[in-house]
């Protein structure tokens, strides 16, 4: 029995000292503990002075007129003052029309260039930034409208730009509403409204993306520097000859980075409060679940520095983690159960956000994937330089 | 007799002054290149990272992004996973003799959840469904108002409430994307198509590979940037042989500008990767295979002189690798939420991906974007002088 804890205390002291003198040599480099906090502390007011703007999309939209009748010369009145909002956006448009003067792209040494609305021009110009979308009214729009009630509208969208795309499709939608009501014309159909749970439209920037950026620094931040941890530990090596054992030295740096972890948390959650971001759950709660996520960094980290040979090794396989983990989690949204940012989002929205508490089925699951994911990484570092690792910087 | 010494003098000129520093300068490249290849797994990890990004793009996602019919399905490029929906029927009301409309309408949705696409819960209570959407188990859901099938009997519109979660933003584009494309397969079916009878016509959109598309502008510059600076930031810290060359004729002007090149050169390959995934993919540009890679290269430039600056300024190689964290993640937050124009000029992610789409993708000329070619120019300039100076007034280590 005394063996076990004479064991247990020299272990103890071992790791104590692997996190001494990493604290120390981290402590040597400044500029290193000073970004670590940069990140947090200039990027979060960065979000949190911005405001949300729809300028960046106002989509131009050509009216290509064949009919030169009241009514569709009424419906280019009213296409070009026509302004409204759905969901979070502002929708407004700059509309030309059939003999009004439109931007063009420039030619060579042109600062703007110029020419008139027609439907060949339209055709020429619809792959450029200069026109996102046009209408062509054609022949007998007004005779289709007083007999039948409706027309047939032909619209063509540049599909090059996804997000114009999306901005073009709702304004003419918006717009073509407008017309309707404006001029009291109805016919069978389905609109949407969109209502929004929490409604958003005057939340600062902070807080529609926190949940996403909040996890993505502190992961990231702690992912790289730990990405280095081993294999760029020159005094390593010589430690190793001594008595100090090989898993203690993955478990000394995980200690050691938690700490420096638990600080950026701390500033962070800070922050966050300084710019009034509603947290709707305890902040200690909050806390943990951001932890967990750094935690599980440090240990990702600890493991592409296991299992690379150099500093330039570890931080190209960092940097593909990152486009990988970027890439399933915002484009193919598959693997999420291995992606521990996607775990902190969901736990992170629903404590913040959705104001549930750590008990809650949905925090507890991703709690769950997260701890798993962190102790896979952990347990591969500490197999892999236990029984794997032959070569130290 | 004097022409001769003359000309022999001028020879020695020559050499003294332009083919020795000319030699070691090729040299220094040589040395640059061959400690950069010598770590092979780090240039293997290097030309992986286009790779596997571009095969997970062209596999795991669905190729059809947008359809004439219904949305834009940009939706299922940020979210493709089931869009969790609920509904409630709260139309009594007659007018199509023998039908029951808002009946057929959510028999619509229930075919959907029949075929895989989304994920229903119909339900008689507004305030159950608003719970369920306030703790995420669902998405949306949607109301059917009373008089709904009246309305569109006597020729009359109807306005259906979505009610979003916007707390899910990942999901919320998806969720939307899906019910407006149910609602409108269900006015073609019934020709519910209101006054202004619309013929979607998407144009410019190739045929196959629309996720590589649509991700091409705002992906590849990230890679670039991202391989570009992170390998170059360490091209000056981590260079240790450096302190001893000094004591030899080769100068610091010369040791910066052979890194520059040396990393350049580099990348160059992560271009060329990307070039040819680019034709492999069969990706639909526009411009000329040559202006492409002009853009490739002035995108390059600029993130080695970025790297390069990072590494002149760092003391130490994970301070270098923190300052290039800092920038990579400044650069893809302002890029996204920051819309002040003379903001975004400073940024290099944003001036890429600029360029690729109203240059590569749409076939602008490369003087429709010469603000955003002047913005990085001028950086890289500035980067690479400031680089020089820090470098030079750097005390070494002899």
């Amino acid at each position: 029995m005394a063996e076990i804890f004479e064991d247990a205390r020299t272990r103890f002291l071992r790791i104590s000292a692997m996190v001494i003198k990493e604290f120390k040599s981290l402590l040597q480099v400044k500029s290193t503990i000073l970004i670590l906090f940069l990140v947090p502390m200039s990027i979060i007011p960065v979000l949190a002075t911005t405001k949300i703007s729809s300028d960046r999309f106002v989509p131009t939209i050509w009216i290509i007129d064949y009919d030169n009748s009241e009514q569709s010369n009424q419906f280019i009145t009213t296409m070009k003052n026509s302004s409204g909002v759905e969901g979070l956006i502002e929708l407004t448009n700059t509309v030309y029309a059939s003999g009004d003067l439109a931007p063009i792209e420039p030619a060579f040494l042109e600062k703007e260039a110029f020419d008139f609305v027609s439907e060949e021009l339209a055709r020429r110009t619809i792959p450029t930034k200069y026109l996102d979308a046009f209408i062509i009214l054609q022949e007998g729009f007004q005779e289709s409208l007083a007999e039948n009630g409706t027309v047939e509208l032909i619209i063509y969208f540049d599909a090059i730009d996804f997000l114009s795309l999306v901005a073009s499709e709702m304004t003419i939608l918006v717009s073509l509403t407008d017309i309707q009501i404006r001029n009291m014309l109805f016919e069978r159909d389905i609109y949407y409204y969109p209502e929004l749970r929490p409604d958003q439209t005057h939340m600062g920037l902070l807080s529609l993306t926190a949940s996403l950026i909040i996890p993505f620094l502190g992961l990231f931040t702690m992912l790289l520097i730990t990405s280095q941890s081993i294999v760029g530990d020159i005094p390593l090596k010589r430690m190793l000859n001594t008595s100090l054992r090989r898993g203690e030295v993955v478990v000394g740096k995980l200690i050691s980075y938690s700490i420096l972890a638990l600080f950026q948390v701390l500033i962070t959650l800070l922050l966050l409060s300084l710019f009034g971001i509603a947290i709707n759950c305890l902040w200690i709660e909050l806390f943990f679940i951001l932890l967990v996520n750094s935690i599980v960094g440090i240990c990702m980290g600890i493991f592409i520095s296991t299992i690379t040979h150099t500093k330039l090794q570890a931080s190209q396989l960092f940097l593909m983690v990152f486009f990988i983990m970027f890439i399933f989690q915002y484009f193919t949204r598959t693997f999420l159960d291995f992606i521990p940012l996607e775990q902190t989002k969901i736990a992170y929205e629903a404590l913040a956000n959705r104001g549930m508490s750590l008990q809650d089925p949905i925090v507890l699951k991703s709690l769950f994937k997260l701890t798993l994911n962190g102790i896979f990484y952990f347990l591969f570092s500490v197999i892999y330089i236990k029984y794997i690792k032959k070569r130290f910087v | 007799m004097i022409l001769g010494e003359k000309w022999k003098k001028l020879e020695e000129i020559t050499i003294k002054h332009f083919s020795n520093p000319l030699k070691r300068f090729f040299s220094l490249i040589e040395k640059e290149i061959r400690v950069l290849m010598n770590d092979k797994g780090a240039m293997i990890i290097t030309y992986c990272i286009p790779i596997l990004s571009i095969i997970i793009l062209a596999t795991l996602v669905p190729d059809q992004l947008v359809s004439d019919e219904g949305g834009t399905g940009i939706g299922g490029v940020i979210g493709m996973e089931l869009p969790k929906v609920g509904i409630i029927d709260c139309d009594n009301s007659d007018g199509f003799p023998d039908r029951d409309l808002s009946a057929e309408f959510v028999v619509k949705f229930q075919e959907k959840e029949e075929n895989g696409e989304c994920h229903l819960i119909i339900s008689t209570n507004q305030s159950e469904l608003e719970k369920m959407l306030g703790r995420g188990e669902i998405n949306t859901f949607i109301i059917i108002p009373s008089l709904f099938e009246f309305n569109l009997s006597i020729h009359l519109p109807v306005i259906i409430p979505i009610v979003l979660d916007t707390i899910d933003s990942i999901n919320l584009m998806s969720s939307q994307e899906f019910v407006e494309g149910l609602i409108y397969e269900f006015k073609v079916e019934n020709n519910f198509m209101g006054v202004f009878q619309m013929s979607k016509v998407h144009m410019n959109i190739p045929e196959r590979n629309q996720t590589f598309f649509a991700a091409f502008p705002l992906l590849i510059p990230m890679l670039i940037f991202g391989i570009g600076m992170l390998t170059s930031c360490q091209s000056i810290i981590s260079d240790i042989p450096k302190d001893r060359m000094v004591l030899t004729p080769t100068n610091k002007q010369e040791m910066m500008a052979a890194k520059v090149f040396a990393n350049t050169a580099i990348q160059l390959g992560v271009g060329l990767i990307i070039l040819i995934s680019s034709i492999i993919m069969k990706l639909e540009i526009r411009s000329s295979y040559f202006e492409y890679s002009m853009v490739l290269l002035i995108l390059i430039l600029n993130a080695v002189l970025t790297g390069v600056a990072i590494s002149a300024l760092s003391k130490s190689t994970l301070a270098a690798f923190q300052y290039f964290i800092f920038i990579f993640i400044l650069n893809i937050v302002i890029m996204w939420f920051v819309k002040d124009p003379l903001i975004l000029g400073l940024i290099p992610l944003n001036n890429g991906n600029e360029i690729l789409l109203q240059v590569v993708l749409r076939g602008q000329s490369l003087w429709t974007c010469f603000d955003q070619i002047l913005f990085l120019t001028a950086e890289s300039i500035v980067l690479y002088i400031f680089s020089y100076l820090v470098f030079k007034h750097q005390k070494t280590m002899l």
